[in-house]
């Protein structure tokens, strides 16, 4: 329903923050009958109720600061991470924050915007959105591009586990998505974040995400996993975004709860960063920094 | 290898900044959260650390990020 009410192409050329004021409205109206992520929870957080994220109708902050470790193209630039998370990922470096949608403080947007309109002042080159996941937290998140300046270059770190309706929501408001594809099959992805159906929503999502605005494929090597899930990763995007950039991200350390899975108890080997490089040439990616 | 890691817990009230880093017993130093003070101060660490290079971009006297 929420998606038919959207013009996704309607948004081209229109002021940004406009847009995104018009749709907060919607975007609260979707926490009524919370269906932003494949789990189709559907329950009334504005209500009270939680779904399997355990998020409620207002959304927290954790960290708000400049960072310069993400993608050379980026930095420096003003992360701003919700908690809370539609995944479980195991080796999660946030675990206790993304996994509980309490930590942190509440969202207030003017605070955030205020700080994320200084560091622009001072030479940050974006404002990024993440998690945790921020997409069950999509009424602040859009509450705040409208509160951002109008050139400000806007980043939407995702895990893509996301719907249409989400996406929708979320259409010609960012101007780059860093999308995480983290496992090459459904079997990882259950076994190491309690996902059963990772991989269709992904795909999706990273397909859409290409259409929108520009898109950054994120995979974080991770060790013993290059064949199961680097590889096929890397094989579908050379097949379905092949001109996509991609950002392998070799910074893996055992933290959270990683030392329940044998082999993700150590980090990523050197060996294994040069054959996963070798992979992403061997597909022609275009492999970033 | 058991690596040692500092867990901060972040506070935005108090702390304007949290970061975390990870030094491999093969000298490797993996961060999180890298700011541009601990960018700069890595890079002062291993000099010829090129990614560390691109990352260190704060300008310590004007607090301004060029």
């Amino acid at each position: 329903m929420i998606c038919e009410m959207i013009n996704e192409s309607a948004v081209r050329g229109r002021d940004r923050r406009m847009v995104a004021q018009e749709r907060v409205a919607l975007a609260y109206e979707s926490l009524s009958h919370c269906r932003l992520c494949p789990h189709d929870c559907g329950v009334n957080r504005l209500a009270g109720e939680s779904g399997w994220c355990r998020a409620g109708a207002r959304g927290r902050v954790f960290s708000a600061q400049v960072v310069v470790g993400e993608e050379l193209d980026l930095i420096p630039t003003f992360a701003i991470a919700f908690s809370g998370c539609d995944m479980r990922c195991a080796f999660c470096i946030t675990g206790a924050d993304s996994w509980n949608p309490q930590r942190g403080e509440v969202f207030d947007v003017r605070s955030i915007a205020a700080k994320a309109s200084m560091a622009l002042d001072d030479g940050a080159r974006s404002v990024m959105i993440l998690g945790g996941e921020p997409t069950i937290h999509l009424p602040e998140a859009i509450q705040l591009v409208a509160a951002l300046p109008a050139d400000a270059r806007l980043v939407w770190k995702t895990n893509a586990y996301v719907t249409a309706q989400a996406r929708s929501l979320l259409a010609g408001l960012f101007d780059v998505w860093v999308a995480d594809f983290k496992f090459g099959n459904d079997k990882c992805a259950e076994r190491l974040a309690a996902i059963k159906d990772y991989q269709q929503p992904v795909q999706q999502t990273l397909g859409w995400a290409s259409a929108d605005g520009e898109l950054i494929v994120r995979h974080l090597l991770m060790p013993g996993h290059t064949d199961c899930c680097w590889e096929p990763v890397a094989r579908w995007i050379a097949t379905n975004l092949p001109s996509t950039k991609v950002s392998l991200r070799c910074g893996f350390w055992p933290a959270w709860k990683a030392r329940e899975h044998p082999e993700l108890r150590g980090t990523v080997t050197p060996a294994e960063i040069q054959r996963a490089m070798d992979v992403g040439r061997s597909y022609d990616l275009h492999l970033i920094e | 290898m058991k690596p040692k890691i500092h867990v901060s817990e972040p506070n935005l009230s108090q702390a304007d900044t949290s970061e975390e880093i990870l030094i491999l017993t093969d000298g490797r130093i993996l961060a999180h959260n890298l700011t541009p003070d601990l960018a700069a101060v890595l890079r002062e660490l291993n000099p010829n650390d090129e990614p560390m290079r691109r990352r260190a971009l704060t300008d310590r006297k004007s607090r301004k990020i060029r």
